[in-house]
C-alpha cells in the first residue's frame, strides 16, 4: 500500500512537471510569434504628396524647376520638325519651315505632310514627358527617399490630416481583416511634435475583434511614415476606418 | 493579434481538451519512462544477486534493495507460498520436503502466475490513456478545425465578401486545432508503442524467472 502511494505521488510530480513544460513551450513558441496572425510583409510605399507636386505656381506664374526646363528641351524637337527645310534654309524660323518644305517638295501631298507632322509631334511630346518625369524622379531621389519629392505634408498648402489619412489608408489596405458585416471604427489619433503617435482613443467600436486588431496594426505600420506636424505642436484628428477605406472625421 | 484570442468558444474548448490530453500524456510518458527504466535496471541487478546467492531466505531479506523490479514481487510471493508449504511439512514432521502429490509445486506456480499478472497490470497501468490520446486527439482536433471553418464560412456569408483577408484568419484559427491534436497524439502513440515493447520484454523476463524458480524448488524441495 505504501509502495502504491509513493508511485501515485510520483505521477503527481510528473503531472506538475509536464504542465510546467507545456507552459514553457507555449511561452517560447508564443515569443517567436507562431500564434500570431501573419500579415504580408510591409513594402515601402511610394508616396507622392499631390498637394505639393511641382506644378505651376500661380503666384509667380512659373512652373516648378523641372517643368521650367521643358521649353528649353523642346528646342531640339522643333529643330527636328524643321529638319527637312534645313537643307536649303537653315536660318529660316521654325514656324516658316512647313511652308518652305511645301514649296521645295511638291511630290509630298498636304495630307502626307500633316500625318508626318502629327507623328513627329507625338514623338516629341512623349520624349518631353519622359524627360520631365525623369527629372522629377531624380529630384525626389536627391531629396532623400525614393518616390517622395521632398514633401512632408507640412509645406504651405498641405493638409497634414489628409497626409496622415493617406498613410493610414495604405497601411490599412495591407492589414484589413474583419468578420462582422460592415464594421466601422472611429479612432481619435494623437501625434506629438516629433511625428510619433502618443496614443489613440477608440470613440466607436465595431465589436469585431479582428477588425479592431487590423486597425491597431495599421496605425503601428503607418506611424513609421508620419512626419512631424507642421505647427510644431501636437496633432489630433479623428479617423473613420471602414472596409472600404479610411476617412477623416 | 494572437490566433488564440480570436478563436470561438467551441474551438477554445477543443484546444483545452487537447491541452489536457497532452499534459497528462507527457506526465504518463515521463512516469512510465522512470518506472520501466528502473524496473529493467533493478531486474538485471536482482538476477545477478539471485544467481550468486544460494539461500532463498538470504535473498528474501535483501529484496528491499530491488524494490522497483517486478521479479522481486514474484520471488516474494513464491517464497511466502513455499514457506507455508514447508510449515505444513514441519507439522507433518517431514521438514524441507513439500509434497508434489498434494500439488505443492502447483501452489507455487499459481502464486507466481498471480504475481506476474499483478505486475503486468501495474506496468501497463495508464498506458490505455496514451492509446486513447493517440487515437482520439487527431479527431478532436479535426472537429475543432471543421467547426472553425464552418464559422469562417458563416462569416463570409454574413459579410458578403470572400477576400483572403476575411477567409484566412478563420482557417488559420481552425487549423491550429488539428495541429495541436497531432502534437498531442504523435508522442502518445510513440510512447505507447515504446512502453509496450519494453513491458513485453519484462513479461518475458518474469516468465523465464518463474520457470527457473519452479525448477529450483522442484530440484531442492520436492519429494524424490
Amino acid at each position: 500500500m505504501i509502495r502504491v502511494a509513493v508511485k501515485e505521488s510520483q505521477l503527481t510530480r510528473m503531472l506538475v512537471f509536464s504542465l510546467l513544460l507545456h507552459v514553457t513551450m507555449f511561452v517560447v513558441i508564443g515569443r517567436f510569434g507562431y500564434f500570431m496572425l501573419s500579415h504580408q510583409p510591409a513594402t515601402q510605399a511610394y508616396y507622392v504628396d499631390v498637394v505639393n507636386l511641382p506644378v505651376a505656381n500661380p503666384q509667380s506664374g512659373n512652373p516648378s524647376p523641372s517643368i521650367e526646363n521643358a521649353p528649353a528641351k523642346q528646342a531640339p524637337i522643333r529643330q527636328e520638325m524643321s529638319r527637312p527645310a534645313s537643307d536649303t534654309a537653315s536660318t529660316v524660323s521654325p514656324k516658316a519651315a512647313p511652308s518652305v518644305k511645301k514649296e521645295q517638295m511638291p511630290a509630298e501631298t498636304n495630307e502626307e505632310f500633316a500625318k508626318r507632322l502629327a507623328a513627329l509631334e507625338k514623338k516629341a511630346e512623349g520624349r518631353r514627358l519622359g524627360e520631365a518625369l525623369d527629372d522629377l524622379r531624380r529630384r525626389s531621389a536627391e531629396a532623400g527617399r525614393a518616390g517622395m519629392p521632398g514633401a512632408k505634408g507640412k509645406e504651405a498648402g498641405s493638409d497634414y490630416g489628409s497626409y496622415i489619412q493617406s498613410r493610414l489608408r495604405d497601411a490599412f489596405n495591407s492589414t484589413i481583416a474583419y468578420q462582422s458585416r460592415n464594421p466601422e471604427v472611429v479612432i481619435k489619433l494623437r501625434i506629438n511634435r516629433f511625428g510619433k503617435v502618443i496614443g489613440y482613443r477608440m470613440e466607436r467600436s465595431s465589436r469585431d475583434k479582428l477588425f479592431e486588431a487590423a486597425v491597431a496594426r495599421a496605425i503601428d505600420i503607418a506611424e513609421e511614415n508620419f512626419p512631424p506636424p507642421p505647427a510644431g505642436g501636437d496633432f489630433e484628428q479623428g479617423f473613420i476606418f471602414r472596409p472600404e477605406g479610411v476617412g477623416k472625421k | 493579434m494572437g490566433i488564440l484570442a480570436v478563436t470561438g468558444l467551441v474551438v477554445k474548448l477543443v484546444l483545452l481538451v487537447l491541452l489536457y490530453f497532452s499534459v497528462v500524456s507527457w506526465a504518463i510518458i515521463f512516469y512510465k519512462f522512470l518506472q520501466v527504466h528502473r524496473a529493467n535496471r533493478e531486474s538485471v541487478r536482482f538476477l545477478e544477486f539471485f544467481w550468486k546467492t544460494k539461500r532463498f531466505d538470504a535473498i528474501n531479506e535483501q529484496l528491499d534493495r530491488f524494490s522497483h523490479s517486478p521479479l522481486t514481487v514474484l520471488f516474494s510471493e513464491a517464497f511466502s507460498e513455499l514457506k507455508k508449504l514447508m510449515e505444513k511439512g514441519i507439522q507433518k514432521e517431514d521438514p524441507d520436503v513439500i509434497s508434489t502429490e498434494l500439488g505443492g509445486i502447483d501452489n507455487i506456480a499459481r502464486a507466481l502466475r498471480r504475481a506476474t499478472t499483478s505486475e503486468i497490470t501495474r506496468l501497463e497501468k495508464y498506458l490505455t490513456f496514451l492509446a486513447t490520446t493517440g487515437s482520439t486527439a487527431p479527431f478532436i482536433g479535426l472537429f475543432g478545425t471543421v467547426w472553425g471553418i464552418m464559422t469562417a464560412f458563416k462569416g463570409i456569408g454574413e459579410t458578403g465578401t470572400a477576400s483572403l483577408a476575411v477567409v484566412a484568419p478563420g482557417i488559420a484559427e481552425a487549423l491550429i486545432a488539428t495541429a495541436i491534436g497531432l502534437v498531442a497524439a504523435i508522442p502518445a502513440v510513440m510512447g505507447y508503442n515504446h512502453f509496450q515493447n519494453k513491458i513485453r520484454v519484462l513479461i518475458a523476463e518474469m516468465d523465464s524467472f518463474s520457470t527457473e524458480y519452479l525448477n529450483i524448488v522442484q530440484r531442492t524441495f520436492a519429494k524424490k
